[in-house]
Formats: C-alpha cells, structure tokens, sequence
C-alpha cells in the first residue's frame, strides 16, 4: 500500500461548502489541517 | 493592542475574540490580503484593516497572538514558481519575522518558557516520563519485527498535502501491506475506552472525554468532520494533573490541546497540539473555556502593557 492509499479523500467539499462549514462554528473540514499548523517555536 | 494573525476560517479565533475587548484587538487574516495595508520599516509598523478602518503600531501593539496564517485555497505551483505562491511566501515570512521580534521583546501570549522544539517524535519520548505510551515506529525500507504482529495504526509526522484532495488520518493498516519504498510513521494500537482531550492554559485545565465506541474510525477528527458533537467535561485525577504538568513543565509549553486515550483507567498519550483547536469543546462557552483562554491573553496583556511603559 502507498500513503496515496491509506490517505482519505475530503475532496467531495466543494470551496463553497467548505467555507459554510467553517465558516459555522462546526469546525470541520479546517479541523485537520489547523491542528498541527503554526507552531512557531 | 492584541495583534492576531489568523484566516479568514479560524472559527476558534472568531469565538476568542468573543471574550475580548473588540477595542484591544487586531485581528490579521492573511487569506485576505485586500482587507488590509501595511507597511514595515525601520522605525517601527503600520497595519490598517480597511473594512473597519481600524489600525494597530509599534505604539499600540501590546501583545502577539499566533493563531493561524495559512491558506485553505492550495494552489498549483509549476516548477520555477508562481507569483502567488511568492506573495503569499513572502507575507508569512514577514509575519515569522514579526513574531520572531516581539519573541524577543516578550509580547507573544502563552509563549513556550524554553527555546526548544518538540515534535510528535521528542513528545513521545517526553511523554514515557508521565503517561503510557504506546510503542511506535518510524522506519523505511525495511518491516521491524515487531510490526509482524499485533494491531498498528499509521499515522503522520506532518500535514503536507498528499494530493487528490486527500489528507492523512490515523488508520488502521496491516504493516505487511506497506510499500517499504515509503517512510512510515507506525504506533501500536491502543484499545482504550474513551479518548481524552485535556487543553492546557498556564497551569489550568479543561479536560473533556467521549467514548471510542462512538467512532467508526481510529481518528476522531474524521468523525467530528462527518458528524460534530460536543464532548461533555469530565474530571481529570490529581495523578493526571501531575502528569500533564510535568510534561508541560520539561517542555516548556504553557498552552495546548493534549489527546490522550484512556484504558483501564489509565491516560496514555498520544500527542500535545501546541497550537491546535480547541474552541469547538465548547463552543457556546458554557462550561466557561473560552474564558478562561481569553482571560489568560487578556492578563498577559496587561503585564505587556505594563512592561513597554
């Protein structure tokens, strides 16, 4: 198996949706990619 | 002045600000350069919000509150560049700087007390100190020996794009099925009851849980994107307490959002998101952890203020 595999797909969230989406205070699709992010140490 | 640079998208930014006095922040959204203008020079700095015609000084600046400058719109970049991949560039470095000055002038909120790094990888060792710990693996090329049984999940040490509008969650996966040619970052399985999230604020602690059974998957963050739940509070023992802050002591963080698993009883560590989300715990601020946040930036501040008299 490659990591292209393995990883999952949230690509179905159209731009749009996924701004409604954060943009709510649902915090879903930025969940992933702000956990990690920005720790300037 | 409490100067914020963030996204357009940080929800958990625009609930903080909820907590704060609207005239004592600056909030920077780095995916909206049009809202904005500014100059850095070598007397000091303007920035000046256009839509609220707001703006913040090296007269006004009191504190640094690093959220979340980043991109949600990635964007293809061709092999010699793009000249939008270098504005953006070009903006985040001059916001490193700026964050890297007033490090060393003491106006960042809920800055580390020590000058050290620590990845998921140095967290885990830390980690052995004050929690279980469940075996991992980084490896290439060839399988260890312990991956050839048991239950493992991989995982990722970063959050680089993989492509095709994929993202990396902890799953699963028979180690014999990996294609060696790649680094994999592997822990063993942990069959826990419930997980645990404990967020840190300079010695306070917010602990909330939600059961395993709860999820159809080993990453929580891809339930709480399909279906998002509040989790209910829970207690945390003074055993936990003590550990959390002997972690946070060695490392020298002061803020962050801990994900534990809790087995038997007993917490066993998964990782410390120094910069992580948090707000969506409690997101109508009902058990109060949104104030206690802001009231930590709020009180820093004022000691900021104090200081550049």
């Amino acid at each position: 198996m490659t990591p292209n595999e393995i990883a999952t797909s949230v690509s179905g969230l159209s731009s749009v949706e996924r701004g409604n989406l954060t943009a709510s205070t649902n915090f879903t699709y930025s969940f992933q990619r702000m956990d990690d992010a920005n720790t300037w140490d | 002045m409490i100067f914020i640079p963030t996204c357009s998208q940080d929800t958990t930014t625009d609930l903080v600000m909820k907590e704060l006095n609207p005239e004592t922040v600056f909030r920077f959204n780095i995916d909206k350069p049009d809202d904005f203008t500014w100059d850095f020079h070598s007397k000091g700095f303007c920035i000046i919000d256009k839509i609220s015609n707001k703006n913040i000084t090296e007269k006004t600046l009191t504190s640094f509150y690093l959220r979340k400058p980043m991109y949600f719109d990635p964007i293809d970049i061709p092999k010699y560049g793009s000249v939008e991949n270098w504005r953006r560039e070009e903006t985040e470095e001059l916001l490193k700087e700026f964050y890297r000055e007033c490090q060393s002038r003491g106006l960042v909120s809920l800055i580390k007390s020590k000058n050290t790094h620590y990845g998921k990888l140095r967290q885990l060792l830390t980690a052995t100190k004050y929690f279980h710990v469940a075996p991992w693996h980084f490896f290439h090329g060839e399988l260890p020996n312990e991956l050839k049984n048991g239950k493992w999940v991989v995982k990722s040490l970063t959050q680089t794009p993989i492509g095709e509008g994929k993202v990396f969650f902890v799953k699963e996966v028979d180690p014999k099925l990996l294609d060696l040619s790649y680094p994999w970052f592997m822990q063993e399985r942990i069959d826990g009851e419930e997980e645990v999230t404990v967020v840190y604020i300079d010695g306070k602690m917010y602990a909330a849980n939600y059961p395993r059974k709860a999820f159809d998957t080993e990453d929580s963050r891809k339930s709480l994107m399909e279906n998002p739940t509040a989790w209910p509070r829970c207690e945390l023992s003074k055993k936990d307490e003590e550990s959390i802050r002997g972690f946070m002591n060695e490392t020298g963080y002061r803020f962050g959002r801990f994900d534990f698993i809790r087995k038997d009883g007993e917490l066993w560590f998964l990782e410390l998101n120094p910069n992580g989300q948090w707000a969506w715990l409690d997101e109508n601020n009902e058990r109060g952890l949104i104030s206690m946040v802001a009231d930590a930036i709020k009180k820093e501040d004022k000691e900021h203020a104090i200081s550049r008299r």
